[in-house]
């Protein structure tokens, strides 16, 4: 049987030309496998061979990076290991906790699920790119007074959508706000603090609060 | 108008309890203080040390330390993770597909050629002080390692690894591990761990028994006696960060980036596993994206492979494990089974109990905390305090699953949901209120400790000389009363599901008991030089500018522990604002040697040691400065490092004039024993849901949450930590499935969060308000304890009382919406 996996459906797309995209396509693994961890196995089916190298520019908060990559190599690998912008954590790599999340012209992705070069040339907002390096940006202080970050794992990702959101819509309601963040698992559960950091925020920007 | 943002409580309760009551007894004590003995008591008249008034720091509600939470919103915090070095190669595992197995035969000659990749490690060339095996316990143990340039070459090459394994039986889960025909996983000698035959809790055919007075006398004498049974199906704790370690030698000197909750014992692992001096290693570990207990060094000889690999390749190497791959490295909540027998008096208290507690122990040799350490008796405690008669029995199996131990806390929910069910039962055969129940039966202040359960005064410590202890710093009470009313329990329809309608709301109760942190002896206390425990240690540092320098080793669990200690040692060297203290924390070379946190203990315990060395800080600059300007110490006081002279009119000199160009560093240590005596915690938690009975599908609707503290040290950052520990104790009750049943030994965690779901945003509850009782404690530092795991054994029983209380059905764990629907369905074909 053909063993379904994260790495051979990105290759596959690579093979066919799919887009992978933000998609969890491993939820329809069959749950009658014997092991998603058997591997090595001599009935393994021949692995695809269309892994090339390519040459992208990555345009990471205003700033080009150009960079040598293989064709299968996902966006949350080029941005973190290859560029450097270790910001953007990892933590599933399998497109459903939304940790390593970037806004890639105005829409949020899962960098772990999407190929790198699907996102070259094209505007890309990591939380690098909150604030201007000496004060934070206001939606990263007011989280700090809301306690909306414990751990902190996955607060660059869901920081860079809210900033997105709220540019958006100014003035969100609480459900509105739990929408545009339900694809973000935070362990912690600091929830609470998430969403009045969202919430004030929008105030903040109204000019109805101060810091 | 526009509002200021800043920190707030919102809603959340604090209560202050007297001083000290009329029950406090024992407690450590120092020679100068005032005893009175009688009642079986001894009754500390004086406080420990700094007694919890006129503070001017602890207890405001404040934000974290900038230090240590600013670089988590900037993305700079450096987990593991984050670690990039140039040259860097990655790590990918081959792991055993299988519950049991052996390896026939295993052929990395393909792999070893392919692009990029630079080691493979197998049991063949496995470094001897950190092996691989050939006969593999449980799905998921490693086989081999690969290094590669990335990490898609890597598992490329471990895909191409040829292994040929031969499935064997195992016990992959409880029922299997308890049948007749399960297999030997330990070499003849059979799969129940045992007490030692020396040890007096030793008992043929179980693990363990504990028991007071004669259970079956006490069974004959009750009025009601009946039997009861309740399956926890084990649970795990999926921090967000990967299980990861970075490694990079210099020469003969190892720097390896660790994640978990010390940093000294990692580092004697690891030097244990290498086969070199510890001190050849720097290790570092600042930053944590979550361990909730179940990561560390113990779990983690990986650690070893991947340094020995850096080694022999001479490149940095990073791993990163994936969420399926962590769940052999992280410690579980078991599989348990507990059935109980108990006797009523006809006024609903509890005559006799009986106690069996059945659970997987996973691959060790060595009885699990469950039935041997410390905690294992806590709620057990509680129930039996004022019970004549009752024993416990332990039966803990080895088995082909993952370690058991700390996960969000050990023996909590394992075993509080079965006895917050088994109370919700008992309280409606007795005809009473649940919350009434429990008062009527959990332990007071004032009630006496029975040596059989209490593992404090088990071991013999200098308070218990003078007598039998009693419960005294415990607000067990106040839990319940307090919750109950900021709850509205009085409104609780008292008849389960007979709200009419499609949806029905119930409300439920559960109580806790665990230890609050460990309170210990510091070097200011006799017993610290004559009890044997674990040392902690804590520098605090003034530089010649007058800057407070705090060095901890530990790594930061979030940001509350560090922030806690920074506002203790600013109370204690009358420091405005904590963020004018330096941290250095989380790194062999600038620490001294300290322990491991866990269970809550931080403050405790290493915040102990930083108070006992800022006690002495402030102690010899004030010596130092006395003598420079000729006067009385009596007359200095220390504020934001300037020193006062009181007079008419007062003058002052700052500390840096007083240091004169050095720096002033002080040490101090605090001996951890297993829980002083008498430190006991408790917590409750009330819980509304609303039930769709059309479906089974619920949700928290309000939650009231109400903890034994202590003096709380910042409220603001307790409010945030305890709706966490409400949210990954509801998580507990409800998405945990490890032991798989139609597939035994299967872990089932393929796709991460989609196959073991954690809640989102979306069921945080609409209402939820924390009470905080400040139970003071008397035997330390400003009146404070931990609390930080003292409530959540409460949640999952509250959870399956209220869905009880809104249904009339009562439902095993995993709490599911198929589980209400088929207990709705069973119970209307039944009616």
């Amino acid at each position: 049987m053909a063993k379904f996996t994260r790495r051979n459906f990105i290759k596959a797309s690579v093979a066919t030309g799919i887009a992978a995209g933000a998609v969890a396509a491993p939820a329809v693994v069959s749950p009658f496998r014997r092991s998603v961890l058997a591997t090595g196995a001599a009935s393994a089916p021949p692995l695809p061979q269309a892994i090339s190298s390519l040459s992208s520019t990555f345009n990471l908060n205003g700033t080009p990076h150009t960079v040598e990559h293989e064709v299968r190599t996902t966006l949350w690998e080029v941005i973190s290991e290859k560029i450097g912008l270790t910001g953007t954590v990892r933590s599933c790599n399998r497109a459903t906790c939304g940790v390593c999340t970037v806004v890639i012209d105005g829409t949020p992705h899962y960098s772990c699920h999407m190929l790198a070069h699907e996102a070259a040339e094209k505007p890309i907002l990591t939380v690098e790119g909150l604030g201007d390096g000496a004060n934070l940006d206001p939606i990263q202080e007011i989280g700090i007074r809301n306690m909306a970050a414990d751990c902190g794992y996955c607060t660059a990702g869901w920081l860079t959508v809210a900033k997105t959101f709220l540019a958006k819509n100014p003035n969100p309601t609480e459900d509105e706000i739990k929408d545009v963040l339900a694809g973000h698992l935070c362990r912690c559960s600091a929830y609470a603090g998430i969403i009045q950091t969202v919430k004030d925020t929008a105030a903040y920007m109204r000019g109805e609060a101060t810091l | 108008m526009s509002t200021k943002i800043e920190p707030s409580l919102g809603d959340a309760k604090i209560i202050t309890l007297p001083m000290v009551r009329n029950f406090s007894t024992g407690g450590g004590y120092g020679p100068e203080d005032t005893i009175t003995e009688g009642d079986h008591k001894i009754v500390t008249r004086k406080w420990q040390g700094h007694p919890p008034v006129d503070l001017a720091i602890i207890g405001k509600p404040q934000a974290p330390l900038r230090e240590v939470v600013e670089p988590r919103y900037r993305g700079t915090a450096e987990f593991a993770t984050r670690v990039r070095l140039p040259g860097m190669l990655y790590i990918k595992f081959l792991r055993s597909p299988y519950p049991r197995a052996a390896i026939r035969n295993l052929d990395t000659a393909k792999a070893e050629k392919m692009p990029g990749v630079h080691h493979i490690l197998t049991y063949r060339n496995a470094p001897k002080t950190n092996p691989l095996q050939i006969e593999l316990m449980l799905q998921g143990e490693i086989v081999a390692l690969v290094a590669a340039e990335t990490e898609d070459q890597a598992e490329d090459a471990v895909e191409a690894i040829v292994v040929d394994y031969l499935d064997l039986p195992s016990v992959p889960n409880l029922d299997i591990a308890e049948s007749e025909d399960a297999p030997d996983i330990r070499e003849g000698k059979g799969n129940l761990l045992q007490m030692p035959a020396n040890n007096p809790n030793h008992q043929a055919g179980a693990s363990a028994r504990w028991h007071h007075g004669d259970v079956n006398k006490g069974f004959a004498e009750s009025a009601i006696v009946r039997e009861f049974s309740y399956h926890f199906g084990g649970s795990r704790i999926v921090p967000m960060q990967p299980f990861s370690g970075v490694a990079m030698w210099e020469g003969d000197k190892l720097t390896f980036w660790g994640h978990g909750q010390d940093i000294y014992p990692s580092r004697e692992f690891l030097a244990g596993w290498l086969g070199i001096d510890k001190d050849n290693i720097h290790f570092i570990n600042k930053w944590n994206g979550g361990t909730f207990g179940g990561f560390g060094v113990r779990t983690a000889p990986f650690w070893g492979l991947v340094a020995h690999i850096s080694k022999v390749t001479g490149r940095p190497i990073k791993a990163m494990l994936t969420k399926a791959e962590e769940l052999y490295h992280i410690l579980h909540k078991p599989e348990t089974l507990s059935k109980f027998k108990v006797g009523l008096t006809q006024d609903g208290k509890i005559h006799a109990l009986r106690y069996e507690l059945h659970l997987i122990a996973g691959f060790t040799d060595s009885l699990p905390p469950h039935v041997a350490a410390e905690v294992s008796k806590n709620q057990l405690e509680l129930y039996t305090a004022r019970t004549p008669h009752w024993e416990q029995v332990s039966y803990a199996y080895k088995s082909n699953t993952p370690m058991i131990g700390c996960n969000r806390s050990c023996t909590q929910q394992e075993v509080k949901w079965a006895f917050e069910n088994l109370a919700d039962e008992l309280a409606e055969l007795a005809g009473l209120d649940p919350v009434q129940f429990r008062l009527l039966n959990v332990a007071q202040p004032g009630d006496r400790l029975d040596p059989a359960t209490d593992w404090h005064t088990e071991m013999k410590k200098p308070e218990t000389e003078s007598g039998a202890l009693t419960y005294d710093c415990f607000a067990s009470v106040e839990v319940l009363e307090e919750g109950a009313k900021a709850f509205g329990w009085d409104k609780r329809n008292p008849k389960p599901g007979s709200m009419p309608g499609r949806f029905k709301r119930g409300m439920g109760v559960g109580i806790s008991q665990h230890h609050p942190g460990s309170l210990s002896y510091h070097e200011d206390e006799p017993a610290f030089k004559t009890e044997r425990g674990i040392l902690w240690s804590a520098d605090v540092e003034m530089d010649p500018t007058g800057r407070v320098i705090l060095r901890s080793a530990l790594p930061d669990s979030g940001t509350n522990h560090d922030t806690g200690m920074a506002i203790l040692i600013a109370e204690m060297l009358g420091i405005s604002a904590i963020d004018n203290i330096k941290l250095m924390w989380g790194d062999s070379d600038t620490a001294p040697k300290t322990d491991q946190w866990a269970a809550g203990r931080t403050c405790t315990v290493q915040g102990g040691a930083a108070l006992v060395a800022a006690k002495k800080l402030k102690a010899e600059l004030l010596k130092r400065a006395a003598a420079k300007i000729g006067v009385d110490t009596a007359l200095l006081a220390l504020k934001d490092s300037v020193i006062t002279v009181k007079g008419d009119p007062p003058w002052t000199i700052t500390a840096a004039e007083v240091l004169g160009g050095a720096s002033l560093r002080m040490h101090g240590e605090v001996m951890q024993v297993q829980g002083r005596s008498l430190a006991k915690g408790v917590g409750a938690c009330f819980v509304e849901v609303e039930v769709d009975t059309w479906t089974g599908q619920f949700r928290i609707t309000r939650v009231v949450y109400a903890h034994d503290t202590g003096k709380v040290i910042n409220p603001f950052v307790a409010v945030s930590d305890m709706e966490g520990s409400f949210m990954q104790s509801f998580q507990v009750a409800t998405n945990s499935i490890p032991y798989d049943k139609e597939f035994p030994g299967q872990m089932h965690n393929s796709i991460a969060f989609l196959s073991f779901p954690i809640p989102t945003i979306m069921e945080f509850p609409e209402e939820i308000t924390q009470v905080f009782i400040e139970s003071l404690e008397p035997r330390w530092f400003y009146g404070y304890k931990g609390f930080s795991e003292t409530s959540i054994g409460s949640v999952p029983g509250a959870i399956g009382n209220a869905i009880y209380n809104a249904t009339g059905v009562r439902v095993s764990h995993p709490i599911s919406a198929e589980r209400i629907l088929m207990a709705l369905k069973k119970r209307r074909e039944v009616v």
